[in-house]
Parts: C-alpha cells; structure tokens; sequence
C-alpha cells in the first residue's frame, strides 16, 4: 500500500530543492559573472537582467555594461539582449556548447555616466607614434629644404662676355685717340714745315736767313717719318690687339656657355621620402588602427592558461584513449549586431562569431570573428584568433571599399603644399600576430584625385614651375599607400611604400629639369646675342678707328715726303746743301 | 497564518524524522555513508540523495553519516585514487569505460576521476557491511540510544510528543 503522506511529503522537499536550484541559478550566476570580471578587470560589470536555470537549455541577458579598464568613463562594450541557446545533447554530456546566439544592440566605446573603475589598474603605455613622428619630421626638413631651395633659387645673368666686351669697349677709343693725338703733334710739325717751305719758295732771299730753320726742319721730316712709321706699327699692333681681344670675347662667352651648361638641378626629390611626409603621419593613424585591432584580439582574447581549467584536488582525471575531448564550452555560433563609429561617423554593423571557447587547445580550432557594417560606411572585418597551439596566433583582415575622403593639404613646408581634392579610399588592411611578431600590410588605394601646388614663393621663376608643375600633377590619378608592418604590438615597426610621393617627385624633378632648361636657353640665347652684338661693335670699331687713323697717317706720311722733296729742291736751286 | 507555518514545518520534522525502524537507520547510514564519501561535484552523490529523498530511509541517519564520512573520506582520498587508478587504467575495463564516457549524462557522474571511482567503489564495498552492522546495533542498542537523546532539545522537537512517550513507556 502505498503511504501518500510519505509521498507527498517527499516530493514536496524535491520540488522546494528543484524550485530552489531553479530561481536561485540567476542571482547566482550574475553574482558570479559581476564578482569574476571585476575582479579579474578591475571595471564595472553591470548587468540588467539575466535568466538560467539547468532545467532549460537557454541563457537570456539583458542590458550588460561592461566598463573599459583604461578609461573608466567609457563602456568597453555593452548590449541590449543576448540570446545563447544550448546543445541539449551536449549538456548530457556536460558540455555547455551554444549552437546559436545572438547578441543584440552590441557598441563599443560608448560614454558612461559614472566611472567604471572598480581598482586603479596599470595601464600600459601606447608604444606607437612618437619615433615615427620624429621620423617624418626629419624628412620634412630634408625635403623641405630642398623643394624651397629648388623654387627659390636665383640665377647668376652676369655673363663674362658681356663684362669683357665692355672692357674692350671702353679701352679701344682711347687707345686710338691717343694714337691720334700723336699722329695730330706730328701733324702740327708737319704744318711748321710745310709753312717753312713755302715763305722760302716765296722769297728765296730769306733761304740762307732762314737756313737754321731748314736745316731743323730737314732732320725733323727725318725724326717725323720714323714717327709715322712707328704709329703705322702701332695701328698694325692695335689690329693685332683688337684681334685677340675679339678672340678673348668669344672665349669668354665660351665660359660662359660652360657656366650656363653647368647649371643643374642637383637636388632631385626623393620619391620615398616625399611620401612618407606627405602620407606617413595620415597611414601612421590607420596603421595605429589595424594594430590596436590585433591587440585588442589578443588582450580580449588571451593564451588560457592551464590552471584556469578545472584543476581538481582531488584524484586525477582519466583521459580514455580514442576518445577525443570537446571543449567544456563552445560557442559555434554568435550572431551580433549593434552600433558603432569610425572617424565620428555613426554605423551599424552585423557580425558573427563561431569556435569561442575557454578550452581551444581542445577544441583544435581557432576562433573566427567577422563584422560588416550596413549604411553609409561599408567596411568588414574578418579576425581570427587561433588559441589551439602553444603560440598563440591572431590574424584580422579589415576591408572598406570606399571610404570618402574630404579636401587635404598636404603641407610640406610653410612655403610649400600640396592640396588634395576630395575622393575615394580603398583600404586592405591584413596584419597577422604569430607569437609576439607582427606582420602584415595596410594598404590605401585612393583613386581620382585632384593635385595642386601652392606655394607663396614670389619669383617670375616659381611662379612659372608652378604653372608647369600644375600641369604635371594634373597626369596623376590616383595613388596607392602600402605600409608593411613588422615588430611587436609593444614596439611595431612599418615601412611606407607609395607612389605617390614617387609620382610627385617625377612630376617635381621633370617640371624643375625642364625649367631649368628652358632657363638655360633662354640664358645661352641671351649670351649669343650679347656675344654677336660685342663682336660685331669690335669689328665696327676696328674698321673705323683704322680707317681714319690709317687715312691719316698716309696723308701725313705723303705730306712730309713731299715736304722733304721740296725743301730738297729749294736748297738744290740756291746751290746749298747740308751735310 | 502560523498555523499553516507551524503545519508545515510539523511536515518537515517528520519528514526528516522518517521511519526509525533499525533496518531503516541503518540503510540511511549505508546511503549517507556513500553520500559523504563521494565527491559532491559528481552527479553519483546527487543519485544517492535522490534515492534517500525517494525511499523511506531515516534522513536524519542519513544526514549525520553523510557528514561523518565526508570528513573521513578526505582522509582516505590516496586509497580512493588509488582504487579508482587501478581500476580506470585497467585493460580489460578499458572498452567498458570508452562505451560509458560516451553515454549521455556519464560526464556529469565525473567516473573517469579518481577518487570518485576509488570512493564509489569502497562505498558500495562497505555499503553492505555498514547497513548489517548498524542495523544490528540499532536492533540491541536502538532504546536506549534513543533515549540518552532525548537530553538534547533538537531531538526532542525532531521525535515529536509521540515518539517521547513511547520511549517514556519503554522505559517504565
């Protein structure tokens, strides 16, 4: 006979037991979850609600606030609701495995009203950009110097030719006046004997008064002829002369042709280094970014360490052979979504994440975590996290396909940048964590875009680079950033590779050669000309200095033979002569 | 109110009071026996307390046992692993517990320990010699034991007036 008051009474005390383990699991559990991750964070954990209980296969959460350990004024994450549906099959098994979740109304970074700090933590120090800062600012200087010098740069116009023909200009005249002046002495000589000759042929009478006189003027045609013939030997000497100066003038202008030909731009625009200070500092943020996602995944998801798994003190487990161990805990799959912000913009984003669990040396398999936005910022994030080896590695590949990028100055200078207009990025970020070694590459494709110089240089020459050099950079299109990552996330190192600081040096380095070109010929044409006119003066001088002085000096010349003749005959008639 | 409160509890005390014939102390022993010698994270002690809560053994017994030997069996725990070491690396056994590791809710007994085996095993060893030795003493010292007990107050309000005057008449 069966007693049902035993009965009764006995299932009564079950059901107190069960309603007990039922209602009690939540306040536990949340009492847990708070009390674990403040403790091990040192941040607030809040969280709204949340309903367990082991006799149902489903844990729902709701409102969860958790605070960012390094700014206690911020929610390292929250969300609104998280669904996790368990394997049935596996809790029979004692493997808490959630075939399905989702995570609703998931934001990173949001503001907090009170702080979140629980304990005053370290906080690890940002290792990243002050060395490449220094960096770029030391090739800012180098290029710098250079393009300003380049654009500055005033060119010596005073040719030798033109200094040495002025010479010969200012000399000739007076070396052929003073020719002239002694031809004009001996003239007046000339005239006193010519007078002589003529009062004798008008009275011979006054022939042996005046014979003193003849006698002087007949050794004075002798000492005027040998002056005569000795100006006729200067103006052939002066000919010869003028003829090595005209010969000096066309050396000097063949020095300086050489001058002019030496003229060269030999400061050319390091591509590299162009690059790295028009773009480094801009990829040094995404680089900055990409890198902090790969910390973020390795801080948020660390090595478990073996004696966080259930260590028991008491006996040892037996790991039966052929049977291979599942995670106690498995996340298959999370489906989220929720809000977040790049560069102030607000974006919604969906995401996934599939083979999380505190166990991955079990499980085999690493973890995968994938995001995509919706809306006006499209971009998606694939990370992986592989926790299953004794080196720990993480890897996340960041994609936005365009990304709108507003007007730039690209400075180089106080004197010198470059405008950029408004286009489209395409970034391809892919950095892999192995370890402690970082590898991996931010690429930036930024197509049609729009270079200008402008610059506040004042000189005819800048002014016409400028000119020239718009129209060059008007050929580029686009231009691509690749920054290849290497280091450690505690001391990353990158090497910036682009082709648009090459680009820009090419356009740079053509327009300064050709203008210098164009300077150099406008430079040589000048010389020509000054060298022609020069010449062309010279033998014009020549020609007309030695004409006159030539012309004079023969008719001085005849005039005193015939002079000499007369005075001859005049004695010979008076029966006199000289000895 | 506090008659339904007082009811209730009335309900209680007699449910923990139990049956109190020596067969049934000593089977609660037996079984408390086991309870406290068995690591309590294994779903093997939960089993046991279901099947005190499920027969009419003294749960007081059963109580009482399951403390005493929870303090012994930490003592005893290198024999238990020792027990439970020989017996889960053991050749022959070796399919058999593949087999029983794949069975659902097997992982939550925690078998494959130790000194859950080791324990399990002496438990259910010593289960039979506890339960006649004890149902024995019971048999010729039951009386008397109960009432040197009945010095204490908490057995006095567990017994209930019933149960004083039977021992008050067994004694006159």
């Amino acid at each position: 006979m069966i007693k049902w008051k035993f009965v009764f009474i006995r299932l009564f005390l079950l059901f107190g037991i069960f309603a007990a383990i039922h209602f009690g699991t939540s306040p536990l559990l949340k009492f847990g979850l708070v009390t674990v991750a403040e403790w091990v964070t040192g941040s607030k954990l809040e969280i709204g609600s949340l309903d367990a209980s082991p006799f149902q296969t489903q844990i729902v959460v709701g409102k969860v606030h958790f605070a960012d350990p390094k700014d206690p004024m911020k929610n390292l994450f929250d969300f609104s609701d998280a669904h996790l549906n368990f394997d049935q099959n596996e809790l029979l098994h004692k493997r808490f495995i959630v075939n399905d979740g989702s995570l609703d109304g998931l934001q990173f970074g949001t503001e907090r009203t009170t702080s979140g700090k629980v304990i005053r933590p370290e906080s690890a120090e940002s290792a990243e950009s002050s060395l490449i800062n220094d960096y770029i600012a030391n090739v800012g200087e180098n290029v710098a110097g250079g393009l300003t010098d380049l654009l500055t740069r005033r060119f010596d116009e005073n040719f030798e030719t033109i200094q040495c023909s002025k010479d010969v200009f200012e000399r000739w005249p007076q070396e052929y006046a003073a020719l002239m002046q002694r031809g004009k002495k001996l003239e007046l000589r000339i005239r006193e004997i010519r007078d002589l000759s003529r009062s004798l042929q008008a009275n011979p009478l006054n022939t042996l008064r005046d014979l003193p006189k003849v006698e002087q003027a007949v050794r004075d045609s002798t000492t005027i002829k040998s002056e005569l013939k000795n100006l006729q030997q200067s103006l052939a000497s002066y000919r010869n002369q003028i003829l090595v100066d005209r010969n000096n003038i066309l050396a000097a202008k063949n020095r300086d042709l050489a001058r002019i030909d030496e003229i060269k731009n030999s400061k050319r625009l390091n591509g590299r280094s162009l690059s790295q200070l028009l773009v480094g500092d801009q990829n040094g943020q995404r680089v900055d970014l990409a890198i902090s996602w790969i910390k973020w995944l390795r801080t948020t998801f660390p090595h478990p360490k073996k004696q966080l798994e259930a260590n028991r003190s008491r006996g040892q487990t037996i790991r039966f052979p052929g049977i291979k161990d599942e995670p106690d805990m498995l996340v298959r799959s999370l489906r989220l979504n929720g809000i977040g912000t790049f560069e102030n913009r607000p974006y919604e984003f969906t995401g996934q994440i599939a083979g999380l669990t505190h166990q991955p040396e079990r499980y085999g398999k690493p973890a995968y975590l994938q995001f995509e936005s919706t809306g006006d910022i499209q971009f998606s994030v694939k990370g992986m996290v592989d926790r299953s080896q004794s080196i720990d590695h993480d890897r996340i590949v960041i994609k936005i396909p365009s990304l709108k990028v507003s007007d730039q100055e690209l400075k180089i200078d106080d004197k010198v940048q470059l405008s950029l207009s408004s286009s489209e990025v395409e970034i391809h970020a892919r950095i892999e964590l192995v370890g402690n070694e970082l590898s991996g590459q931010v690429k930036a494709v930024q197509k049609q875009v729009g270079l200008t110089i402008a610059t506040n240089i004042q000189n005819d020459f800048a002014g016409e680079l400028k000119s020239m050099l718009n129209d060059d950079l008007k050929e580029i299109q686009g231009f691509q950033i690749v920054a290849k990552i290497s280091g450690t996330p505690e001391s990353p190192k990158w090497e910036l590779n682009s082709n648009l600081g090459p680009q820009i040096a090419n356009a740079f380095n053509s327009t300064i050669s050709r203008g210098y070109e164009m300077k150099k010929t406008e430079l040589v044409n000048r010389l020509n000309k000054e060298a022609d006119r020069a010449l062309m003066q010279v033998s014009q001088l020549l020609q007309s200095n030695e004409k006159v002085v030539s012309l004079f000096l023969k008719s001085q010349t005849s005039e005193i033979f015939q002079l000499e003749n007369r005075v001859a005959d005049l004695l010979k008639v008076r029966g006199l002569r000289f000895r | 109110m506090f008659l339904f409160i007082y009811k209730t509890l009335k309900i209680l005390i007699s449910a923990i009071r139990g049956s109190d014939s020596p067969k049934q102390i000593g089977f609660g022993i037996a079984v408390g026996m086991m309870i406290g010698l068995l690591p309590k994270d294994s779903a093997f002690a939960m089993m046991f307390g279901l099947f005190v809560f499920a027969t009419s053994v003294n749960l007081l017994a059963t109580t009482l046992s399951a403390i005493t030997f929870a303090l012994i069996g930490s003592l005893c725990d290198p024999l238990f692993h020792q027990v439970g070491l020989f017996v889960l690396t053991h050749e022959n056994l070796e399919a058999t517990w593949v087999w029983l590791y794949q069975q659902p809710f097997s992982a939550w007994t925690r078998f494959n320990n130790t000194v859950v085996m080791g324990s399990l095993l002496v438990g259910l060893f010593l289960m039979f010699p506890i339960y006649y030795y004890s149902t024995g003493f019971f048999e010729a010292n039951g009386a008397r034991f109960s009432r040197s007990l009945t010095r204490f107050w908490l057995f006095r309000v567990i017994a209930g007036k019933k149960k004083l005057a039977e021992l008050a008449g067994a004694e006159s």
